[in-house]
């Protein structure tokens, strides 16, 4: 009997849950907004990359990807290191675009 | 006519030997015609109220009386010097060959006053500025072998630098040969009360330059106590020092004020060495004391130029990361064994009861400003919070702008790499961390919070900030940089408890369902770019068992507040019902812990999006240096099993 109830429990959780959800996608700008899987994981990549060149670090920079154009944020201590980014940036594969908004500090 | 002029000169002769003889019983006019010539030269008047007598021999006995020498005229005391009796000796041999030697010269009951105008002026020059003294050729110091002083008494007064010294000055003459000197000083220096006693040798020794001259000093300056003891060989010159020290104390600051020199703020401390002085640089060798719960060992030299320059090579087996907390404007733990002086309990109590976390007290940046330095300090032993073995660290501090690299600390196997510069010139002062882990086992790390070793997690990673700002809570407000790390191995529920510092059973039935086994973290991953103090946190992975960790979220810390989401999403859908977000949100202090409410984060868990480039990257981090240059592969396991569960999704 306590095993059926808590059935039931679970259920009406799981269709809260996914009505919540469902509801949320519908209002959310979110989802429409948010990155392909493609631009994630180029963005990724890009980040990999910069954490690989010892010239850089690559904890401050932040890489975003948007349908291939990549935006650089963050910050580097030299101006040659911002250049370094943006061409680690745009060597990379399926890149079209580098915004380079890197701040030298 | 021969008769009479015979007469006449024998008369005269008799009348001035008459006159000699008189002269020679009273003196006197010698006196005053003495005091007029010192009047005359120092332009303040020499007054000798007592009589002046002479014990003719080969070498005569002169004794004055009651000397009193005018003080300078902006002086509220009349005399400089009071001087009761005046008895010398003077070799006529030795003057008639030119020199001027005195066997023996007693002082009784002098009294000297020495003291400098508000204006800085001081009593012991008798020319003005503008007049130049009558002659610059240095007259050869007469000869003088031997002087005593019996109850004099020295008064020194600085009142533009609130100095005001009362001392007792004698000459002890216990054996014939044995003489020695005996200062008894108290009043206040700078405007802090003193107590000065001096043991030395004879004070005409000071003189001689071949003889290496001993003095024993004590000084009480509040609670602190200094014992020097040794020989200086040209004492006038402060030149072939030969002494030893022993200083104690509540605070090195405290001395800052006496000696004019920037002193750190420390605990208390205890130490002893060898002092010298060559070249305008004191030397401290042979170090060995302690500092709050630290000890220390080794050199220093301080360079009195302007700025200061120190030159340091220091050594400790063990040495308390707390005891340099003043130093950041933090007191030091004052829990039981541990040192801390009564002011900095005082200061540790307040901070207790504030509830923001970062200090917020400014650093006095400025005192770095009048030092330049070259300091390398390695401890074998670091005692802090987090199991520190040892630390490597070398500090260059050059007109404010100051440079810590290496600053590097051993944890068991792995290490931490700093480089922190910081520049005092601008305004907020700007600094710079830049930061390496590798291959810290964080296990080590809870174990320290008395959390069960139950797991080996270990971490790597890479940070960079840059701040502005003048204290530790204005600095993180400011900070600008990013943080990238990695673990494998190591508990979660311990991890948040770590994090955390509280009880979070109900959260972790939340994110694990009951079986908190699960909790293992095979790989973990967070990447937090930072801007304006404001932590975003982008991308935080945690792989367990059978569940994949989600976290987005910011710490900001301007206004010292989490706002935190984790997302737990199960690898197999059937455990699903169990799980829910968990939101951690508000003061670092007191965070609380909500289940359920938050989004989910990314549409559904698509391993297939997880940071697996990153991860990779990451791994050299997780590996431990061997000796022969190679890398240990063991390490990251768990992390390429993540990897490459990430790549198999994609295809």
């Amino acid at each position: 009997m306590i095993k059926i109830i808590r059935h039931i429990w679970i259920l009406g959780f799981l269709i809260i849950m996914i009505g919540l959800s469902g509801c949320a996608g519908l209002l959310s700008t979110e989802t429409v907004e948010s990155a392909s899987e493609e631009d994630v994981i180029l963005a990724m990549e890009i980040k990999a990359k910069l954490i690989e060149a010892t010239e850089l670090s690559a904890a401050p920079i932040h890489v975003e990807a948007s349908n291939g154009i990549v935006v650089l944020s963050g910050f580097t201590e030299t101006e040659s290191q911002r250049q370094l980014a943006n061409s680690i940036a745009r060597k990379t594969r399926n890149v079209k675009q580098v915004d380079n908004r890197i701040q030298v500090k | 006519m021969t008769i009479l002029k015979w007469i006449g000169i024998t008369f005269i002769s008799f009348v001035f030997l008459c006159v000699m003889l008189v002269s020679l019983m009273n003196w006197n006019w010698a006196r005053d015609m003495a005091a007029q010539k010192v009047s005359d030269l120092t332009n303040r008047k020499l007054t000798i109220d007592g009589d002046l007598t002479i014990k003719w021999s080969i070498s005569p006995h002169i004794r004055i009386e009651q000397i009193q020498f005018e003080n300078a005229a902006w002086s509220s005391q009349p005399n400089m010097l009071e001087l009761a009796v005046l008895e010398l000796r003077i070799e006529l041999l030795e003057l008639i060959k030119g020199r001027v030697v005195f066997p023996e010269i007693i002082l009784t009951k002098p009294h000297i006053i020495l003291e400098k105008s508000p204006e800085g002026k001081p009593n012991w020059t008798f020319f003005s500025t503008d007049e130049e003294p009558p002659s610059k050729d240095r007259t050869e110091f007469p000869i003088i072998e031997h002087l005593s002083i019996k109850d004099g008494s020295l008064v020194y007064r600085d009142s533009s630098a609130q100095t005001a010294i009362t001392a007792t000055l004698a000459t002890i003459n216990e054996q014939t040969d044995e003489e020695t000197t005996e200062l008894e000083a108290k009043g206040e220096i700078n405007g802090r009360p003193v107590e000065i006693s001096l043991n030395a040798g004879p004070l005409i020794a000071i003189l001689q330059t071949e003889t290496p001259y001993p003095l024993a000093l004590d000084l009480q300056a509040g609670k602190t106590t200094l014992n020097i003891s040794g020989t200086i060989t040209q004492p006038l010159e402060f030149k072939g020092l030969d002494l030893n020290f022993i200083i104690k104390g509540p605070n090195p600051e405290k001395l800052s004020q006496i000696l004019r020199l920037p002193l750190p703020s420390l605990p208390p401390y205890q130490l002893k060495g060898e002092l010298s002085y060559l070249d305008n640089t004191l030397q401290l060798k042979a170090l060995d004391g302690r500092i709050g719960n630290s000890d220390i060992a080794g050199k220093i030299s301080l360079k009195m130029s302007e700025p200061l320059f120190i030159d340091a090579d220091l050594t400790s087996q063990n040495v308390d990361l707390d005891d340099l907390g003043p130093l950041i404007g933090l007191a030091p733990d004052t829990g039981p064994g541990e040192m801390a002086s009564v002011a900095q309990e005082k200061e540790a109590r307040e901070e207790a009861a504030n509830s923001l976390v970062l200090p917020k007290e400014s650093i006095d940046f400025e005192r770095i400003k009048t030092i330049n330095a070259n300091i390398v300090f390695r401890s074998k032993h670091v005692e802090s919070k987090l199991p520190v073995d040892d630390l490597v660290m070398k500090v260059i501090l050059d007109s404010g702008h100051l440079i810590l690299a290496p600053l590097d600390f051993g944890v068991a196997t792995g290490s931490i790499r700093s480089r922190f510069e910081l520049d005092a010139r601008t305004q907020p002062i700007e600094s710079k961390i830049e930061t390496e882990i590798r291959h810290v086992r964080l296990g080590e790390i809870l174990h320290r919070f008395e959390i069960a070793d139950k797991s080996a997690g270990l971490i790597g990673g890479q940070a960079t900030f840059w701040f502005n700002g003048d204290s530790i809570s204005e600095m993180f407000a400011s900070a600008d940089g990013g943080l990238l790390m990695i673990m494998t191995g190591g508990q979660f529920d311990d991890l948040l408890v770590e994090l955390a510092g509280i009880d979070i059973g109900e959260a972790l039935v939340a994110l694990f369902g009951d079986q908190k086994n699960d909790a293992k973290i095979n790989c973990a991953f967070v990447d937090i770019p930072t801007s304006n103090g404001i932590m975003n946190m982008d991308t935080l992975v945690v792989d367990t068992e059978d569940t994949v960790l989600l976290g987005k979220g910011s710490i900001d810390f301007n206004t010292e507040q989490l706002d935190l989401i984790i997302d737990p999403k199960p690898k197999d859908l059937s455990l699903f019902s169990a799980r829910a977000p968990l939101h951690i949100e508000g003061n670092f202090n007191e965070p609380t812990f909500t289940i359920g409410k938050s989004a989910i984060l990314r549409g559904a868990a698509s391993l297939a999006l997880l940071p697996s480039a990153p991860i990779a990257s990451l791994y050299s981090l997780l590996q431990e240096e061997m000796r022969d240059g190679n890398k240990n592969n063991q390490e990251n396991i768990h992390c390429s099993g993540l990897v490459d569960a990430i790549h198999e999704a994609r295809d």
